[in-house]
């Protein structure tokens, strides 16, 4: 099957499909948001430069931010709290709806094998993720400008004065659409979608 | 009969504690046009869903030139759908969200066709069937006429070996019902597919060659039409 019929049955959805996009998008970009926050923080120099010129810990409010030694424990923090976000996206793939079924079960019918269905099911939930992923670096970019907010001794809440490096943002926002489909491919091993219906465990 | 082209031997099948079919034999020979009918629950549809691989059966063997489905994977199965054979049910089968050009070249489509091919050929067979000008136009903005033939098209697009129609006809007025049957009868003709007709209507069964008769899962050996040739 080539790429564009995949993603041509994948997006051949009906208005009752569109709860379940909807859903798919928007906690992707969560999930994308707090991805992000995580490599920001990733990208926040060791040592930043104190008000007299000389190096110095990093102007910010929270010690969390400040001290280095702190900082991969806020990262592996932000990791985990994306992981069941990750898997909520991917569950967005076993809300069935009515019409996704009869489109898959037809595609069964018409000699679509398993592996094909489960295709289609899952690249929905990665194109949808890709929007929501791109949807949340919007977010991101936002929330970056409205939070910047420096005291009036110049110290930062909140690492809002450094972008993490391009290949990072990259990463980030095509890890997401990656794992929501790996994760709904997961989570499909108990649906089994048959040239007579959809039948859920 | 030479050796047929599909047979089934001893085919049983249960839902749960439902007998469905009860060792049921049946042979499809090239070309042949076999109605199986029999009252509401006998088994009809469940035996052509073991005979088209869509169910396994518990016991018995379903043999297609020769070889033995039930030891095929399900995906092997899969492919001689989109290949060997065709499939066409009372309603239901077509993707509401796809046009009628798409429904028809789904089966070519994966399998791995282009799309300008598969659409090429899908006009091809809707011009066969008459509905060549709603190529474009989706399965609700169809009659349930216009619907089925599109159905037709699609389960004889790859130019199977065998079609397997389960009432085709069940949803159709008789004037629309007819020309479904008329073109499927001249599609296997022409093209030496046999078909496997499940009906409960005399007058859809009365298109067959031959005619087996079912009730309460097995064939039902003291019917006027058991294996009459027409």
């Amino acid at each position: 099957m080539k790429p564009a019929t995949v993603a041509r049955l994948a997006l051949a959805g009906s208005r009752t499909d569109r709860l379940r996009l909807v859903f798919t998008v928007v906690s992707s970009a969560l999930a994308a948001l707090v991805l992000l926050a995580a490599a920001t923080v990733v990208a926040v120099p060791e040592l930043g430069t104190s008000r007299d010129g000389s190096d110095g810990w990093n102007h910010y409010t929270s010690s969390l931010l400040a001290e280095p030694g702190l900082r991969p424990g806020v990262v592996l923090t932000l990791l985990l709290l994306a992981v069941p976000v990750l898997v909520l996206t991917g569950h967005s793939v076993r809300f069935g709806s009515p019409s996704r079924d009869r489109r898959l079960a037809a595609v069964r019918l018409a000699g679509g094998t398993r592996r094909q269905v489960v295709l289609i099911a899952v690249t929905e939930t990665g194109l949808a993720a890709l929007v929501g992923s791109v949807l949340g670096f919007g977010v991101h970019l936002l929330l970056r400008e409205t939070l910047h907010r420096p005291a009036p001794d110049g110290r930062l809440p909140l690492p809002t004065d450094v972008i993490p490096p391009a290949w990072m943002i990259a990463l980030t926002l095509l890890a997401v659409p990656v794992l929501a489909a790996l994760s709904a491919a997961f989570l499909l091993r108990h649906v089994v979608i048959t040239p007579l219906g959809v039948l859920r465990a | 009969m030479s050796t047929p082209l599909l047979s089934g031997t001893g085919i049983a099948k249960s839902y749960g504690p439902t007998p469905a079919l009860r060792g049921v034999d049946i042979a499809v020979g090239e070309g042949e046009i076999v109605a199986v009918t029999g009252p509401s629950g006998c088994g009809k549809s469940t035996l052509l869903h073991c005979l088209a691989g869509i169910l396994r059966a518990d016991q018995g063997q379903v043999e297609y030139r020769e070889q033995d489905l039930g030891l095929w994977s399900d995906s092997a199965r899969s492919r001689l759908r989109r290949t060997e054979f065709g499939v066409l049910f009372q309603f239901g089968q077509l993707v509401p969200e796809l046009t009628a050009a798409e429904n028809v070249a789904l089966p070519l489509l994966l399998a791995g066709s282009g799309r300008r091919e598969a659409r090429e050929a899908a006009l091809t067979w809707l011009d066969r069937f008459d509905v060549a000008d709603l190529a474009d136009n989706r399965p609700g903005a169809m009659s349930g006429g216009q619907q089925q033939r599109c159905a037709v098209a699609r389960a004889l697009v790859t130019e199977p070996r065998v079609l397997f129609a389960d009432e085709p006809t069940g949803a159709l007025d008789q004037l629309a019902g007819e020309q479904v049957l008329d073109q499927i009868v001249r599609a296997s003709r022409e093209q030496n597919t046999a078909v496997v007709l499940v009906t409960h209507e005399a007058r859809v069964a009365a298109y067959a060659d031959r005619e087996v008769v079912l009730r309460d899962g097995v064939v039902d050996l003291t019917g006027l039409g058991i294996g009459v040739d027409r």
